[in-house]
């Protein structure tokens, strides 16, 4: 039995199930004699549904050798990288672009293994303020501001 | 070329909502102490969003760049374009309808405001903005490979009533303001043709693979087929002749009586000030009649012709009338929420 | 042609394409080069300039970027045994054991003259092919288009999945997710949840950058090759121009990796890894007594799939160019620059601006010479770049991604699209499931949608318009045969597995 394929192909039965209902109720409109809306969602509700029992028919009867995507203690620093990924993306409406990228790029920059505080400390002012510089006054890009810039 | 400004003002906007009601509350007690006409007065005092609801590149959007920067000029304020695409002009729409109505949050918009809402895709209509006047107008034309078979339009539409349901008139969408010329077209001459809805990018293709027997297009969208001599134009469905193809006889002159032009205009939220109203109208006619903007119409085929608030509305009026007789008649309609 | 050429050369000659050209060429290297890094990567860093530059000017930043990246990626594969792009894996077979002897110069200065004329060939098929094929395919119609785009699809999905079933899974899912918005004929909102921001769909662009660059960043915590090892090596690094007998041992080699190259390139999905293994299989085989044997350091191993990876390059902006169908990563981003540019890649662009379509094979041509006299000029300092410190690089790259999703439509909404494919990129990637077919379908989506209900508009419902245009019955049945073919090959290779 192929745990991953099982569990995925589960996930997509439940989905395939929650798009074709909604494609279901999809309204009906359009030209006569030419297809609706609803037309092309049908058929890959279709599609998907035959794929995702092929799948898990497989994963029911294939042994499957499935590799850790990455080891145990990397696999902490890879979810401590996505945490601050989700809480840069929350606070940085509010903050702006250079006061919330600041501390994420320190936060980073530690995960990915530099434990030298100057180092820490100086690229992760320099790397943020130098792109809003470039971008606002190289390419008239204006990031996100916020409180400040 | 310069790389053209896209300042960004979308979080701040997000804030905008959120401090909203708090910012009500002050700006109404702040209103009752001043005169009213300070704030207008000062008009502008910062820079304008101008809302470009097209991709960047396309017809509308070079058009509208060049409107913003000559209105920054008549208005001494920066005037940034700002592309918000998608869902044919819903998604600007509904952003500039939503936005603050100080006058510093301003809409491009096209006959897909009409077309959009009538045809229920959002649940408001062109009056739920304010409007400050149109900036110029171009007709639609009826083209044909440069090799088709018919002489005229009449000869075309002759055949579509001989043989109904067999000629395919291709347009840019379903509802679109290209469809809907071609099904009045059709209704005029009182026939039954296959409406193709090939899209903006694929339209002028299915008249060169002859996948489409004629098609109703923008005339900026046919004009550097009609100059290269792929295509042909076989009437315009305008009240008068355009000086641009001036050889190609109206709708109307041929006895079919179809008018239906394409404008492009101002708006902005509903309950702006008229003061403000009238500054931005001010430079709006200003920057249309500028030389830049002239030599781009020349160039590409629209007409200039500013119009005061009161008559665009009048026009937005009759238009959303015919385009939503078009639509109830055509039977698009049956999940409407308007 | 003639004058429409003339025009384009002189769009892509134009000092600041130029410029562009030489930049994007010297970053493609460099990203190519850097372990961890790959073509996908630069250009999610360039993209966001590329909303705001001239499209020409920004087609020839990327051009170069992607001719670059590939070569770049044979330097990381041949220093450092680790290639920088999957592209690269073959050259690294006969380049490592050069290095090591010594000859790291030698080494190098092969691969860059073979990817020259790799790309230079590739190059001229484009400019005689694209035209041509621009033509027939102006005379496709809806039902055509429809069966081009799903053969697309699916060849794509065949060559990119070990698994049929997880690349036909992941293009699915993928054709579900463009669903999301206004329907493509009629606006008809489907699956948006009453939100504005899902109204106007979800743009591959943003996809990209999630899919792509978040897996590979949360991959790059695991590795330690920092590209320190090879500053050792570069104490002895040896002539970099190749002796005339090299040259002439490079002959068979690059020709024949040339032409599998552009062929392979043409293909969508094949792309660079599966031109470069077997154009290093037939040059193995058409060698008779190398010098050095294959694997050992022979010259033609290294030549053989250097050529064909950027020959690959060439290929692959035909389909792209004339049918707007692109076969990789790369590809999909130029067309995605494209329409941001109101610039629909297709046979009309050929029509109706036809400087810009000959601009851009006059850029690709340009892309590769500079790739040479930047590769020569400062190969040496170029090596250095190895060592680039990824402490700080990786999480420059994220912000990156965050300023890219957000350009591209002013959008909030779309870094939170942008971190969703992220999070599904890391999904797929523990369940071995590919993305590739996920993006393209993303790209291809709306268009097969459009194009199917245009033709059952055209036919008034009638489905058999996909079988009687011969165009499309032939395409169809391809399209078939591809999926036939990846069931069978890849029962073959599960029976072969204990």
């Amino acid at each position: 039995m192929a745990r991953r394929d099982l569990i995925a192909a589960l996930v997509l039965l439940g989905f395939t199930a929650g798009f074709g209902l909604l494609t279901l109720r999809l309204p009906d409109r359009g030209l006569p004699n030419t297809p609706g809306p609803a037309f092309f969602p049908g058929l890959i509700t279709l599609a998907l549904g035959i794929l995702t029992i092929a799948l898990l028919v497989r994963s029911l009867r294939g042994i499957a050798v499935e590799p850790a995507v990455l080891p145990g203690a990397v696999a902490t620093r890879g979810w401590i990288a996505i945490g601050a990924f989700v809480v840069y993306l929350i606070v940085m409406p509010a903050l702006g672009f250079l006061f919330a990228s600041v501390p994420f790029f320190a936060v980073l920059t530690w995960v990915y293994g530099e434990r030298r505080l100057a180092v820490v400390t100086l690229t992760s002012i320099a790397v943020p303020v130098a792109l809003l510089v470039i971008f606002r006054s190289g390419f008239q890009i204006l990031l996100p501001s916020g409180i400040g810039w | 070329m310069q790389p053209a400004p896209r300042y960004r003002a979308d979080w701040e906007n997000v804030m905008r909502d959120r401090q909203r009601s708090l910012a009500r509350i002050a700006v109404t007690g702040i209103a009752l102490a001043c005169v009213a006409d300070v704030a207008s007065a000062q008009f502008p005092e910062r820079a304008i969003e101008f809302i470009i609801p097209f991709d960047a590149g396309g017809g509308a959007d070079i058009e509208g760049r060049l409107l913003a920067e000559q209105m920054s000029r008549a208005l001494g304020v920066p005037v940034v374009p700002i592309n918000r695409p998608g869902a044919g002009g819903a998604v600007a729409y509904t952003y500039v309808k939503n936005a603050e109505p100080d006058g510093y949050t301003v809409s491009w918009n096209s006959n897909s405001l009409l077309t959009m809402s009538n045809l229920g895709n959002v649940e408001f209509g062109y009056e739920a903005m304010d409007h400050i006047g149109r900036v110029e107008f171009q007709p639609m034309v009826v083209a044909v490979a440069a090799n088709a078979r018919w002489a005229d339009l009449g000869a075309l539409l002759d055949e579509c009533a001989a043989a109904p349901n067999t000629l395919r008139i291709s347009n840019s969408g379903t509802g679109s303001a290209t469809h809907l010329g071609a099904l009045a077209l059709a209704s005029a001459a009182g026939c039954e043709a296959v409406h193709l809805p090939a899209g903006t990018r694929r339209r002028n293709a299915t008249i060169l693979s002859g996948e489409a027997d004629a098609m109703v297009a923008p005339l900026t969208g046919a004009l550097n087929l009609v100059k290269a001599r792929r295509f042909r134009v076989l009437a315009t469905l305008s009240p008068e002749r355009n000086a641009v193809i001036a050889d190609a006889p109206t709708a109307t002159e041929l006895g079919y009586d179809v008018d239906f032009d394409l404008f492009r205009g101002l708006s902005v939220p509903s309950g702006t000030p008229a003061a403000v109203k009238t500054a931005l109208a001010d430079a709006m006619t200003q920057a249309a009649q500028s030389e830049p903007f002239m030599k781009l119409a020349g160039e590409v085929g629209f007409t200039v012709a500013p119009m005061p608030a009161a008559a665009f509305e009048a026009l937005m009026q009759t238009e959303d009338t015919k385009v939503r007789a078009i639509i109830e008649s055509a039977n698009l309609l049956s999940s409407g929420t308007r | 042609m003639g004058d429409f050429l003339m025009a384009g050369f002189s769009q892509a000659t134009a000092p600041s394409s130029l410029i562009a050209t030489a930049i994007g060429s010297i970053l493609g290297i460099v990203v190519g080069m850097i372990p961890g890094m790959t073509i996908s990567t630069g250009i999610i860093i360039v993209l966001p300039l590329t909303f705001v530059l001239d499209p020409g000017i920004s087609i020839a930043l990327l051009l170069g970027l992607y001719v670059g990246g590939m070569l770049g990626g044979s330097f990381a594969a041949i220093m450092l045994n680790i290639p920088g792009t999957p592209s690269a894996a073959a050259t690294a077979v006969d380049g490592h054991p050069l290095v090591e002897r010594g000859e790291a110069g030698r080494a190098l200065g092969v691969a860059v003259i073979a990817s020259f004329i790799g790309g230079l060939f590739s190059c001229l098929c484009l400019l005689l092919i694209a035209p041509r094929l621009a033509d027939v395919a102006l005379g496709f119609r809806a039902p055509d288009l429809f069966s081009l785009v799903l053969l697309g699809l699916t060849v794509i999905c065949s060559f990119a999945a070990k698994s049929w079933i997880k690349g036909l899974l992941a293009a699915a899912i993928g054709l579900a997710i463009v669903t999301v918005g206004q329907d493509p004929v009629m606006g008809t909102a489907r699956f948006t949840f009453g939100s504005t921001d899902l109204m106007s769909g979800v743009n591959f662009l943003t996809a990209l950058i999630g899919l792509f660059a978040i897996p590979q960043l949360i991959g790059n915590l695991a590795s330690t090759e920092t590209g320190t090892r090879v500053l050792r090596t570069t104490a002895r690094f040896g002539r970099v121009l190749p002796k005339l007998s090299d040259l002439r041992r490079m002959r068979v080699p690059v020709a024949i990796g040339s032409v599998v190259g552009t062929f392979l390139g043409v293909l969508p999905g094949a792309g660079g890894p599966i031109a470069a293994f077997l154009s290093y299989d037939y040059a193995q085989k058409a060698t008779k007594n190398p010098p050095e044997p294959f694997g050992s350091g022979a010259i033609e191993g290294i030549a053989a799939p250097e050529s064909a990876n950027n020959a690959v390059t060439g290929g692959a902006l035909v389909p792209m160019m004339t049918l707007g169908i692109p076969g990789d990563p790369v590809t999909a981003i130029l067309v995605g620059a494209l329409l941001v540019h109101g610039l629909a890649p297709g046979p009309l662009l050929f029509i109706e601006r036809p400087d810009f379509a000959y601009g851009v094979i006059v850029s690709f041509f340009w892309a590769n010479i500079f790739n040479l006299l930047i590769a020569l000029a400062g190969l040496r300092l170029l090596i250095k770049l190895i060592a680039l410190p990824r402490t700080i690089l990786m999480p420059a790259i994220a912000i990156l991604c965050v300023v890219g999703a957000y350009s591209l439509r002013n959008s909030v909404f779309d870094i939170y699209v942008m971190l969703f494919f992220g999070v599904l990129g890391l999904a797929m990637r523990w369940l071995d499931m590919p993305v590739v077919p996920l993006l393209l379908a993303l790209v291809l989506g709306g268009q097969l949608e459009e194009h199917m209900r245009v033709a059952l508009t055209g036919s008034q419902g009638d489905y058999s318009v996909f079988f009687t245009s011969p165009f499309s019955a032939v395409f169809l049945s391809l399209a078939a045969i591809s999926v036939v073919w990846s069931v069978i090959s890849s029962r073959r290779t599960a029976g072969g597995a204990p």
